[in-house]
């Protein structure tokens, strides 16, 4: 009990939350409680960094180890960048102070998923990142398609999530506990491996793997693109988090476990990479890139314990720079070619997305390549030639719609392109993300030796 | 009693029990039933088996969505405040500081609903 003060970023942002429910009859626009709630993340995230890493907590029921701080930091200085941008653009048509409020909600969820380490904790935390997700991609009450789309996320999220449960059942009937210290299904044979799979069914549903990707492009795609921006990095996150951690838990001496997850991991990258291509709404293409950004996670994943951290640092190098795309996809509209004289028009923002493209093709000396780079290189050692062959090949491939984006930005025209209005909000969000892809690269390897990974 | 075999026994009965009902059931139903072209009931929606009453398309007031919500709320308070009660004595003022963030959250849902005029009956 003397360890609450180490849930102080939790605290903070769900405190966050209600003041940004209620800021609003201070001042007459909405705007102000996703300023509120910026601040309040920031200070979770701060105070995450601070706290830094503390053992278990609550008789093994969290536990802040590297890779816990690591992610919660992420989480909360990703949910700043949102709630900045939203300060500055708002939401279209509706109010700002329930979306600040859903996405700290979220973020709470996410923080207490990056360190649960008891299935039932696990499981909380997770409905409680992606409830609120649910509501922030159908935000717009009159928006048919967004309600479609985010229809379609809540059923097959709640499908899966209820398979999840149906397999987290078996683990707790095979190991008679819920803590993480005693869930290794290596000894009950076929049950053991039934378990493993139904677990993972709800994990890759929620991180968007093939073969439970569908929900990704309908939703993303019927979706306002600023609340993609939220639902599609920050729970990413926490969720790539708990299923390293899981995986590690649960998988040694599975027969098959590791098959599993470089079999779904490489449909993901060739299915999402391919599907990416003939895309022309920059939603839909960066859902499909999502999926195969996934499939390159779930390989370090497939690594077992050594590929946790390169897997956990990828997926906040992917979640950054996929933010600010999808910042971007709504500032300027969600076509591609929407983006057309972008270099004329704001050229600071174009040279922005030049670095967070790059990063998201893996090109040095962004925080992408690092990424990719520590991922193939667990991969590897774990023996896995060819699906990384497959891998660097889809890289290749992402690169062709990637500069699609590019040569849009810096080479395409757009008559009667919108002025999108200048807000210190919305560029501080920019450059935060900006900052976090350049540093965060330069910064590789030392970060990658705090989550552990040997080199 | 509490022996391995013992489940099983009664994992097992359950198992059959399912089957035997399911079986029964369907076997008695289509006993039962009318049959034939010229039955008038055959276009009838299924209700229970008794005939329908009223069409099926009925709109709910959307007032009573809202205050099922927050009968979520009072719901979920007694649930955890009874067993609170309960045991007062035996907890500490960790407890009570959990109790009171608790109950303050669920009131910040209450004063939330409240600002938004889901208390004003329409």
């Amino acid at each position: 009990m003397a360890d609450v003060w180490r849930l102080i970023p939790e605290f903070l942002v769900l405190g966050g939350a209600l003041v940004a429910l209620f800021a609003e009859r201070a001042r007459s626009d909405s705007r102000v409680s996703a300023g509120i709630a910026a601040a309040f993340a920031a200070a979770a995230a701060v105070a995450a960094a601070v706290i830094g890493p503390g053992g278990d907590l609550f008789g093994g029921q969290l536990s802040l180890d590297h890779i816990a701080v690591f992610a919660r930091v992420a989480i909360g200085a990703l949910a700043t960048a949102w709630l900045l941008w939203v300060w500055g653009r708002g939401v279209t048509g509706e109010r700002c102070a329930e979306a600040a409020a859903l996405a700290l909600f979220s973020v709470a969820g996410g923080m207490l998923m990056a360190s649960a380490r008891d299935l039932i904790v696990l499981y909380v935390s997770l409905e409680l990142s992606t409830i609120p997700a649910y509501v922030l991609m159908g935000y717009r009450r009159d928006d048919a398609r967004g309600l479609e789309g985010a229809l379609k996320y809540f059923l097959l999220s709640m499908l899966t999530s209820l398979v999840m449960l149906y397999g987290l059942s078996f683990v707790f009937g095979i190991s008679g506990s819920t803590s993480y210290g005693q869930i290794s299904l290596g000894a009950a044979g076929p049950l053991g491996q039934v378990a493993f799979v139904l677990v993972l069914v709800g994990l890759f549903a929620k991180l968007s793997a093939a073969p439970f990707h569908y929900w990704t492009p309908d939703a993303y795609a019927g979706a306002q693109a600023g609340a993609v921006a939220y639902v599609s990095t920050v729970p990413k996150i926490a969720g790539v988090v708990a299923l390293v951690r899981l995986v590690g838990a649960m998988a040694p001496n599975v027969a098959g476990a590791s098959g599993v997850l470089v079999v779904a991991a490489v449909f993901s990258m060739v299915l999402g990479n391919l599907a990416a291509f003939p895309q022309s709404d920059v939603r839909r293409m960066m859902a499909y890139s999502g999926v195969a950004h996934t499939g390159y996670i779930l390989l370090a994943t497939g690594a077992g314990t050594a590929g946790g951290p390169a897997a956990v640092f990828y997926a906040v190098a992917y979640a950054v720079p996929s933010m600010a795309v999808m910042m971007l996809a709504e500032e300027e509209g969600p076509a591609l070619d929407d983006l057309g004289g972008l270099a004329s028009r704001r050229p600071a923002v174009a040279w922005a997305s030049l670095a967070w493209l790059l990063s998201l093709v893996g090109i040095p000396p962004v925080v992408g390549f690092f990424g990719k780079l520590y991922l193939f290189t667990s991969a590897v050692r774990a023996g896995f030639i060819w699906p990384v062959l497959v891998a660097v090949a889809m890289s290749v491939v992402s690169a062709g719609y990637y500069f699609r984006l590019i040569r849009s930005a810096f080479l395409g025209q757009r008559k009667g392109a919108p002025v999108v209005e200048r807000r210190t909000s919305a560029a501080t969000a920019f450059v935060l993300i900006t900052v976090i892809v350049l540093a965060l690269g330069v910064l590789a390897s030392p970060v990658l030796a705090f989550l552990g990974m040997r080199f | 009693m509490q022996s391995p075999a013992f489940d099983h026994l009664v994992v097992g009965a359950f198992l059959l029990f399912g089957v035997v009902f399911v079986a029964v059931t369907v076997f008695a139903s289509n006993l039962l039933s009318p049959k034939g072209k010229d039955e008038p009931n055959r276009l009838e929606p299924y209700e229970c088996g008794v005939e329908p009453v009223g069409p099926p398309w009925v709109q709910f007031r959307v007032g009573y969505y809202v205050y099922a919500l927050l009968f979520v709320v009072f719901d979920i308070e007694t649930v955890f405040l009874y067993p609170w009660a309960v045991s007062f004595n035996k907890m500490g003022l960790f407890v009570l500081t959990e109790m009171t963030i608790f109950i303050a959250i669920l009131a910040a849902g209450l004063a939330y609903a409240w600002k938004e005029g889901a208390l004003r009956w329409r």
